[in-house]
This record gives C-alpha cells, sequence and structure tokens, in this order.
C-alpha cells in the first residue's frame, strides 16, 4: 500500500469531495512532505522548483477533486503532480530539464544526509526522469508496479523496463564510484 | 549495501515550514476570486436581460396569471386541502380522541 491505511486520511478525503477545504488542508499537511520529496527527487534536488510544482499539484487537486474516485489519494496526487512535471519540462525544452542545478544548497536532504544517501541521490540525478519516478514510486514510495504506471501514465511493461534499466544504470554508476572511491 | 535496500529506503522528511499554510491560502484566494467572478457574470446577466427583456409586459402577464389564481374556487379549495393534510400530518386535530 502506498498510502498509510489511515481512517482519517479517508474521512478526510470523502469530505474534500464535498467541497470541505479544511478537510483539503488536513490531506495537505498529511502529503506534503512525501509529495515534495518525490518532486524533489524529479527535479535533482531543486526545491524551489519542487515547491512550486508541488502548490500547483495541490491547487489542480483542489479544483478536480470532484473527479478523485478510487482509494489511493496520494497516487492520484503523484499522477497530478507527474503530468505538471512533465509540462514544466516541455515549457524549459530550449534550456533541457537536465540542465537544473544539480543538488541546490537549499535542498532539506542535503543538510543531513547520509554519504550513501548523497550518492544514491547523485546517481539518481543522472538517470532519466522516466526512470527516477518509476524506481521512487516502486521502492521509496512504495507503490505496486500496477499503481506507478497508472501514475506515470504508462503500460504497466513499459513500467518494469524503465524500472530494470534504471537499477541496473543505478548499480552501475554506484559500483563505479565506489571503485574511485576505493583507489 | 545492496541497491534494492538502497532505493527502498523512504525519502528523507520534507518540513512543513509554512508550505500547507501557503497552499490553502492560495486556495482560499482561488475560491474568491471564482465568486467574484461569478457575482459579476450574475450582475451582468442581470443587466443584459432587464434591458433586451420585456419586462413591463413579463409583469403584466404575471400579474393576471396571480389575480386569476387568486379568484379561482378550484385554487382555494386545493389549497384548503393542502392545509388541512398539512395540519393533519402535524397532528394538530385531536378530535377524535
Amino acid at each position: 500500500m502506498c498510502e498509510p491505511d489511515s481512517p482519517t486520511l479517508h474521512a478526510a478525503a470523502a469530505l474534500a469531495i464535498k467541497g470541505d477545504a479544511a478537510a483539503f488542508g488536513h490531506l495537505v499537511r498529511a502529503h506534503q512532505s512525501r509529495l515534495r520529496g518525490f518532486l524533489l527527487r524529479l527535479t535533482k534536488g531543486n526545491a524551489a522548483l519542487a515547491d512550486d510544482l508541488a502548490q500547483e499539484t495541490f491547487l489542480e487537486a483542489f479544483k478536480k477533486i470532484a473527479q478523485y474516485a478510487d482509494g489511493n489519494f496520494f497516487g492520484w496526487l503523484c499522477a497530478i503532480a507527474w503530468s505538471r512535471f512533465l509540462m514544466e519540462a516541455r515549457k524549459r525544452r530550449l534550456e533541457n530539464l537536465d540542465d537544473l542545478p544539480e543538488m541546490a544548497e537549499d535542498v532539506p536532504e542535503a543538510e543531513n544526509a547520509s554519504l550513501i544517501r548523497h550518492d544514491l541521490e547523485s546517481a539518481m540525478a543522472s538517470l532519466h526522469p522516466m526512470q527516477r519516478a518509476a524506481l521512487t514510486l516502486c521502492f521509496a514510495l512504495g507503490f505496486s508496479n500496477e499503481e506507478a504506471a497508472a501514475a506515470l501514465n504508462i503500460p504497466l511493461g513499459t513500467l518494469k523496463s524503465h524500472v530494470n534499466r534504471g537499477r541496473a544504470k543505478l548499480a552501475l554508476l554506484l559500483t563505479d564510484w565506489r571503485k574511485v572511491a576505493v583507489s | 549495501m545492496n541497491i534494492d535496500d538502497l532505493l527502498s529506503e523512504p525519502l528523507a522528511p520534507v518540513a512543513d515550514n509554512g508550505f500547507s499554510a501557503q497552499v490553502m491560502t492560495q486556495i482560499r484566494r482561488q475560491e474568491q476570486r471564482q465568486l467574484i467572478l461569478l457575482g459579476i457574470t450574475a450582475a451582468f446577466v442581470a443587466t443584459v436581460a432587464c434591458l433586451l427583456l420585456p419586462v413591463t409586459a413579463l409583469t403584466e402577464l404575471l400579474n393576471g396569471i396571480v389575480i386569476t389564481l387568486a379568484t379561482s374556487l378550484e385554487v382555494g379549495v386545493a389549497a384548503v386541502v393542502i392545509l388541512a393534510t398539512w395540519l393533519f400530518d402535524r397532528q394538530f386535530f385531536h378530535f377524535w380522541n
């Protein structure tokens, strides 16, 4: 399950569908950390861009709350966040989203991150955004393959392919860095 | 460390630092903007309707209907029946006890 099975959150989602702004506020507080973490990884640590995208995601979610049907509210948020991220990537086509500053100074993770985590984030930054998103959803956020494929709006087979390629590339990068560090 | 274990580590928590409050402020502003827009649209439509529709003719027509209904015996009887049913339903009549 990719979302804490909290009856409070389910109840809040049900109230938010009826237009209860306070209930939606409860959902924002409950999900902001994981959503911003997901976007931080997608934007390669650009905290300002990640927060802008997270804010747009929540605003769009509130506007389209009536369209939310299934029980995975966070998965639905991730789907909106991913489409927002893609729109931003297209907008920045000339400067290429991959040119975003890697691990900006105000990245919260970097402050207290272990070396391994730092290596992982750096290696993640060199992956294709789709691979980053697929790996983050399937591993760090605990989505099932079906849920991740739905959030990224891609077929299940394509998702598995992205996960396998991303994992292989990540393993290669981390092994190479370890060799360099040892030597 | 196994790559899968490494990947499965949860994302580092991101402190709220007023983010949620900012989102809710934006939502409230958006709702206010929508209400203002709705009010302006309604006022515009009402103004256009007043200017274009034959208001005097419609008022006279409505007056005629009201007067006809008010002087109609059938409507009067129907009103009394409805009122009596309502009073009976609310147990205003206890004469059979």
